[in-house]
């Protein structure tokens, strides 16, 4: 199981069980930002959607991730009236809700659920309950993220920083080292609260 | 206080409400007073305002309104047609340029919200920006371009169901909003549905706009908007459940804050339909005196028939 689908499936299973859905995915923006991916999927369209590729433009969850909005479309005859059906994995739902998954102040993918039957408690309260789920997985996603995105991407400043301080703690040993350790600490305390 | 006297800088004194130059000074900068009292367009208002008197027998005519979006299907029978199609695209070299495009729509939400304004002012003159572009353009920058082009083109009303949390675009966004206002047109912006920051919906600049859940017994949305004295969301809509255009010639059922903005600005348009003078402020205080929760005294005093 990959990373991204290791954080967003329980999400994707949580979203599912609430609104006792049929189907629930979470979409994510693949790495050069032109395609969404499909990170985690339940449900009636889990089969081997993991992974699949669709334009970053497509459907509904297209519009969400470029607008920031969340919304909830209701009757729609199981025809694919808003040309994403590829969203679905070719399932054709009567009914959908998708909110974004925001990370600091980006959008980085979208929370759908498909079909759901537990909707007793008002349209703008099942929106705002999808919108509380999928901000969970977004901070775990961020968190998770930011991480191996400063692994790969790395600010020039925090690599001389770390160069520094290799340089300063080679060579030493002992309780000269722990001296340093804890220098370095301290600062690090100060810098960072 | 009377500033005359002080060493600010501005040629203006301001006494007991009054404006007046500083003694001295022949006139005044054109922004400051050209003349006093200044004109005010609609100094007819009556004193008591209705919903009647605002926009009653408006059609929307006269009035040009820009939906920024994922493009608006012409052909679909609520809309009834846009009168011109636009769409940001990036040229060879990444610039972002607005062109004429096709009234096609690539997900079906900015037909929805075309549907609801045509459904509200059907003679409003109707175009549609597609801000919803191909390949890797950030919405943030598209959004940029595509309301430049709307304001410098001069559109009195235009329709924003979208918003971003991109916060290095928030003073070019806010710049863009407040010379919108100044030049006489009407910003429609939806409220985020989550408790997120983001813009052009909590600049002061703009009608802000959120969805309400119907009232009434039936569950039908009703059809009047609320004034929200705990901005920075002004007004409500009907939003929730409301039966909308999209794609394919299609109706669907649709709840988000998306749906109610347009219902707004389609009353904005009725407003400046039939009150073509008015600025932006006195358009959003003519949406305030005719939200169905703000009771002017003869209403309350239970003699009035007339919202």
């Amino acid at each position: 199981m990959t990373a991204d689908r290791a954080l967003l499936q329980p999400a994707v299973d949580t979203a599912r069980a609430v609104f006792g859905a049929a189907a629930s995915s979470a979409i994510v923006v693949g790495e050069d930002g032109g395609v969404l991916v499909f990170a985690a999927v339940a449900g009636a369209i889990a089969g081997s959607l993991v992974g699949r590729h669709m334009p970053a433009e497509t459907g509904v969850a297209g519009w969400v991730l470029r607008s920031g909005e969340s919304l909830r479309l209701d009757d729609l005859a199981g025809g694919d009236i808003f040309g994403g059906a590829a969203e679905c994995g070719g399932y054709l739902p009567r009914t959908l809700m998708a909110a974004p998954l925001l990370c600091n102040d980006c959008c980085v993918g979208v929370l759908e659920v498909l079909d759901w039957t537990e909707g007793s408690r008002g349209e703008l309260a099942d929106l705002g309950l999808l919108g509380l789920i999928a901000e969970q997985a977004a901070a775990a996603w961020t968190l998770t993220h930011r991480t191996s995105v400063l692994d790969r991407h790395p600010d020039p400043k925090v690599v001389e920083l770390r160069a520094r301080i290799g340089h300063a703690l080679s060579g030493v040993s002992g309780a000269e080292l722990d001296r340093r350790i804890a220098v370095f600490r301290s600062l690090a305390d100060m810098l960072c609260g | 206080m009377d500033l005359a006297s002080s060493s600010s800088a501005s040629p203006v004194a301001v006494t007991a409400g009054r404006l007046r130059l500083k003694p001295g000074l022949q006139s005044a900068p054109r922004w400051a007073a050209p003349r006093w009292p200044p004109t005010v367009s609609a100094g007819s208002w009556p004193d008591q305002v209705s919903a009647d008197w605002a926009y009653g027998g408006a059609d929307g005519a006269g009035v040009r309104v820009c939906v920024l979006d994922t493009g608006v299907d012409g052909d679909h029978p609520i809309v009834g047609g846009v009168q011109a199609a636009m769409q940001v695209t990036a040229d060879a070299a990444g610039e972002l340029r607005v062109v004429p495009g096709e009234a096609t729509d690539l997900a079906g939400h900015g037909t929805a919200c075309a549907g609801v304004i045509r459904t509200v002012a059907p003679g409003c003159w109707l175009a549609s920006v597609q801000v919803l572009t191909k390949g890797t353009q950030g919405m943030g920058d598209v959004l940029l371009a595509g309301l430049r082009w709307a304001v410098d083109e001069g559109y009195d009303v235009i329709n924003l169901s979208l918003s971003t949390t991109k916060l290095a675009l928030r003073n070019e966004l806010a710049g863009l909003c407040d010379s919108a206002y100044f030049r006489h047109c009407v910003v429609c912006a939806s409220a985020h549905n989550a408790p997120v920051l983001s813009f052009p919906w909590r600049f002061a600049s703009v009608v802000s706009v959120a969805s309400i859940t119907p009232p009434r017994a039936d569950g039908a949305a009703p059809v009047q908007h609320y004034y929200n004295p705990k901005p920075p969301v002004e007004f409500f809509a009907p939003g929730v459940g409301v039966r909308v255009a999209w794609r394919n010639g299609t109706m669907i059922k649709a709840t988000g804050n998306s749906f109610a903005t347009p219902y707004i600005a389609g009353l904005c348009a009725l407003i400046m339909s039939k009150h073509p003078e008015l600025t932006p402020f006195e358009v959003k205080t003519l949406l305030y005196h005719t939200a169905a929760n703000v009771k002017r005294v003869a209403a309350v005093n239970g003699d009035d028939n007339d919202r």
